[in-house]
């Protein structure tokens, strides 16, 4: 048990994510139960690919710092973004929260027009798909390598 | 969060199998490294502190009925279940005959379900049950799915970012003049016990009331017999399916295929179980002098394709096809036929041009500009059929329809989808408008409809 003890210790890491170093990204493996598949590099960023049987997310870590400025999913559903976000989903929730205020204040506005997207302080979640094929992308503007949009992204 | 502790994580990781909930406990009290990710919708933090449960459903039954066709309607503000009139535009809505386990007596009709091809099964807000109980003299009660004392609850988001929540119960349910079918349903209570992060206002916009969401539940008719499948009766990391423990719904849960909300179709008698044919033949496609329609009627058909088109759009195993339009570099594109979005979600694209902001609301998201036909092409999901074909559709005019003008039913409508490498185009109500489309079931353990699921149209 003591050993057991020591190793949860020496494995579990702080909260990281969006916005901190790659290593974070063993976090993220873990509570999704997935593997690191693969890392593809390009010119300005690599992509590290967390793979499980249900959902594919891919982290965006920029070159030049090493830090993680966009994650993208596909999968059967969109994942909870708490850990993904770290310290970025408090704003996140911020900004969701104001748009549940403002919902169908206007007859003709409701219904299902938009589409999932959340642009708060600096961080920007879009959600897409339907149940049982879900995708969505959140990225930091900020902490885009120079050159690269978020139409890159994934 | 989905499970329990990160440090649990690890020590399944480590241990793949074992005594779980011990090493919950030992993690969480013992390390002192219980997950403290806060729950931003409540005080407590979240941790699985009890065994994940699995559990095991009943199998579905049905009886024979007289009749295969359920009227739909867009723009019904529905009045059976006492509610308001709460109507959207493109808001396709059917009426639903619900029942106690075990009985076709004890019922009442819900009015006011939108009819969903993009998800799949029956989902009922609580709270209209009551109402319709209320309204229509009766008490029907579905019977929530348990093992021990410990009850399936189920968080769902859908792809404009609005989620439901609550907990997994049978019904017996009858779609017009069809059979009536046993199976689990949805109940939608955002207050129900405690709610995943997921279904919170803090990542999503939960469906808190019919009034809320302007419908009182949603019939999915999809492309699937469960909305999970296979995954969710092996992985209780699924962040669909939760255990609850009294007030407590921190942990996941196993679902068999016969405890996930089922996609009643499915349950009918053969062949009425194959899918559904829905027919908008009956509403005309927008003119620049007539852009839409006050309201419109429709029908839907159970069984085998009955369109009159052989043409087959088959689906990947996430329930998608393919298109591929001019203007837009990144084609071809995942997509899908959607009736429960109101509008065609389209990757953004040249010749496009937003709304802006008009009458002081925000429509930049919708498409304006003149009324338009563009042409592009949807084919089957690769390593089908292979089969692909031009289709049609309209763009332009959005703030004429959603502000100035008293109709509801607008082929033309369209909004800006996901841009990028992951675009999306989702044919939503509009699409239906003057044709009849198939959706043909798939991976279902009916053999009929194992294959992989399509579109005809």
């Amino acid at each position: 048990m003591v050993w057991l003890c020591f190793m949860l210790t020496l494995f579990t890491p702080a909260q990281a994510s969006l916005g901190d170093r790659f290593e974070s990204i063993e976090n993220d493996r873990a509570q999704f139960h997935g593997k690191v598949q693969r890392a593809e590099s390009h010119s300005a960023y690599t992509i590290h690919v967390i793979q499980t049987d249900a959902l594919t997310l891919k982290e965006y870590i920029s070159t030049a710092n090493g830090k993680i400025f966009a994650i993208s999913w596909m999968g059967n559903r969109h994942p909870d973004l708490t850990q993904l976000l770290g310290t970025y989903f408090a704003e996140y929730a911020r900004a969701n929260q104001k748009v549940n205020e403002s919902k169908s204040e206007t007859r003709k506005m409701r219904g299902r027009m938009s589409r999932g997207m959340i642009q708060a302080e600096h961080v920007s979640v879009e959600k897409s798909g339907h149940l049982r094929g879900s995708r969505g992308k959140a990225y930091v503007i900020d902490l885009f390598p120079v050159g690269v949009t978020s139409d890159e992204i994934p | 969060m989905k499970f329990p502790s990160r440090s649990l994580s690890l020590a399944r990781w480590f241990f793949s199998t074992g005594a779980v909930s011990v090493l919950i406990v030992f993690g969480s009290q013992s390390c002192g490294k219980a997950d403290t990710t806060p729950d931003t919708s409540g005080s407590a933090s979240r941790v699985c502190t009890s065994s994940v449960v699995n559990f095991n459903g009943n199998a579905a039954t049905h009886t024979s009925g007289s009749g295969n066709t359920l009227p739909m309607v867009i723009n019904d503000p529905g009045v059976a279940t006492g509610g308001v009139g709460n109507a959207y535009p493109n808001e396709p809505t059917v009426s639903v005959t619900l029942c106690s386990p075990g009985t076709t007596s004890n019922c009442i009709t819900i009015d006011h379900l939108l009819l969903d091809t993009g998800s799949y099964g029956l989902r009922v807000f609580s709270s209209a049950i009551s109402a319709a109980n209320q309204a229509q003299g009766k008490n029907v009660a579905p019977v929530p799915v348990t093992n021990g004392g410990a009850t399936l609850a189920e968080c769902v988001q859908f792809g404009d970012g609005s989620s439901e929540w609550g907990p997994v119960a049978y019904a017996n349910i009858q779609m017009g003049t069809e059979g009536f079918v046993q199976v689990p349903i949805h109940m939608v209570d955002s207050n129900y016990q405690s709610p995943p992060s997921l279904c919170t206002s803090s990542q999503s916009t939960p469906d808190t009331s019919p009034e809320q969401a302007g419908y009182n539940g949603i019939l999915g008719v999809g492309l699937f017999a469960q909305d999970c499948g296979s995954y969710c009766v092996t992985h209780s990391e699924s962040e669909l399916y939760y255990t609850c423990n009294g007030a407590s719904c921190y942990c996941g849960a196993t679902a068999d295929l016969n405890a996930q909300v089922r996609n009643p179709v499915d349950a009918l008698a053969s062949p009425d179980n194959r899918g559904v044919t829905i027919d908008l033949t009956s509403a005309s496609a927008a003119t620049a002098a007539n852009p839409g329609l006050v309201s419109a009627s429709g029908t839907i058909t159970f069984g085998a394709n009955a369109t009159g088109s052989s043409d087959t759009y088959y689906a990947d195993g996430s329930g998608n096809m393919r298109t591929t339009y001019a203007g837009y570099s990144a084609s071809p594109i995942n997509s899908f036929i959607d009736s429960g979005s109101s509008v065609l979600f389209i990757p953004p694209a040249a010749g496009y041009s937003s709304c802006g902001t008009v009458s002081n609301q925000n429509l930049n998201s919708i498409f304006c500009g003149a009324l338009a036909t563009y042409t592009t092409t949807n084919a089957s999901a690769t390593g089908t059929n292979g089969f692909s074909k031009a289709v049609t559709f309209q763009v332009g005019q959005g703030s004429t329809f959603l502000l100035s003008s008293s109709d509801n039913v607008f082929s033309a409508l369209a909004a800006t989808s996901v841009s990028g490498s992951t675009a999306i185009f989702d044919w939503g109500l509009p699409f239906f408008i003057g044709r009849k489309v198939h959706v043909q079931i798939g991976f279902s353990t009916n053999a009929a409809t194992s294959g992989y699921p399509y579109w005809n149209y």
